[in-house]
């Protein structure tokens, strides 16, 4: 087998990974964009009044000020009030992050997982944690397209949620950072990507929903 | 009363003989182990799934053997010294199933299995009883009863 020169290889998976956080953003606005309010949709002035729609209207909204007709900006959830910390982790070169609230703790890639028979791909096995099971699970497919996979290193952490039920294996584990709610963009959790709870502009990193993650992993929603 | 059975019940400790497959440690209820043979001829059968390696003749009557490997989806290996074949006992039929190698008998309290873990598991997989961690490792524990489906124990039987 031929090897790919190593510049195209990074340039293609880093054209890949802007287009992936390119998706993520566009997803984000076009989700904050969709249930505009009534009074977005008016523009103010006396001449709407008299269109046939606003009729069976009861009360035509007085001309709104500005503020009140941006997108809905989704709410955040209510472990960001404030100030709060995020992990940030590599998988499969995507920069993603966790809140550090909702992590239970990181690991070293354990040398011995247990693999079991006849489940799905991404569930990569059982590893022995202080005499409990943690179920190791590799979500890249999950959370990336599977045309855009890269190849990648073997996993080096584990990211323990839920309660250390879960084990997200990930390339690696970096830095925290400290954040604002408003620093990031939210989404509500329909759409495409329901993992994901929103984006760290500044950083362009996505902020995984792990409370969903855990339960969509538990349910067997594996995509 | 009832608290009491029902702790009894989750004390209450199995036998189990375990055996290895891929470097992991499988465990199965030694009620239904009939015996352990090493590896001797197989006789391949024509048109059988292709889990099953063939049929041996053990004092006179046909067992079917299974490649356990091929029945849990792992990598095929070719037998070697180490390599038995189980005779095991399930709803009143006898096979054989072949595996990398048999290690123990061990105890195992029903406290100490955990179910097995629903994580997008397909049917196939129904055999997994649960798992124990025994002296830092795992140990997969397979129901035999769930081993085959009920059309595949009637086609095994057939063969």
């Amino acid at each position: 087998m031929k090897d790919r020169p190593q510049k195209t290889l990074i340039v293609e998976e880093q054209q890949a990974l802007t287009a992936y956080l390119d998706g993520l953003l566009q997803e984000i606005a076009l989700d904050e964009a969709e249930p505009e309010p009534i009074a977005a949709k008016v523009a103010p002035g006396p001449r709407l009044v008299t269109q046939p729609k606003l009729v069976s209207v009861p009360q035509v909204a007085p001309p709104v000020p500005a503020a009140t007709l941006a997108p809905r900006q989704a709410m955040p959830p209510d472990w960001a009030q404030g100030a709060f910390q995020c992990l940030l982790f590599r998988l499969a070169g995507l920069p993603l992050s966790v809140p550090l609230i909702k992590l239970n703790g990181i690991m070293e890639m354990p040398e011995k997982i247990t693999p079991m028979p006849g489940h799905s791909p991404l569930f990569m096995g059982l590893v022995n944690r202080h005499g409990r099971k943690v179920k190791v699970v590799d979500i890249t497919q999950l959370v990336m397209p599977r045309d855009r996979i890269p190849e990648r290193s073997p996993p080096r952490n584990l990211i323990l949620i839920d309660d250390a039920r879960w084990g997200l294996a990930c390339d690696r584990v970096e830095e925290t950072l400290t954040v604002t709610a408003e620093q990031v963009r939210w989404r509500s959790s329909q759409g495409k990507r329901p993992w994901l709870a929103g984006t760290m502009i500044q950083h362009l990193c996505a902020i995984l929903d792990v409370d969903y993650l855990a339960s969509s992993l538990e349910d067997g929603n594996w995509g | 009363m009832a608290k009491e059975s029902q702790s009894a019940s989750a004390t209450h400790a199995t036998q189990y003989v375990t055996f290895r497959l891929a470097e992991e440690t499988y465990a199965i209820n030694v009620m239904q182990v009939q015996e352990v043979l090493r590896v001797a001829e197989i006789a391949p059968v024509p048109g059988a799934p292709h889990y099953v390696l063939g049929i041996i003749n053990l004092r006179g009557n046909v067992v079917t053997v299974i490649d356990a490997r091929r029945r849990m989806g792992l990598m095929d290996k070719e037998s070697d010294d180490s390599s038995r074949v189980v005779i095991i006992e399930v709803t009143g039929q006898v096979i054989g199933i072949l595996v990398d190698s048999v290690a123990e008998v061990i105890e195992l309290a029903e406290k100490d299995v955990d179910p097995a873990p629903n994580v997008g598991n397909d049917e196939s997989s129904k055999y997994i009883q649960g798992v124990a961690s025994r002296e830092g490792e795992l140990t997969i524990v397979v129901d035999l009863n769930k081993l085959l489906t009920d059309d595949e124990w009637a086609e095994v039987a057939s063969l």
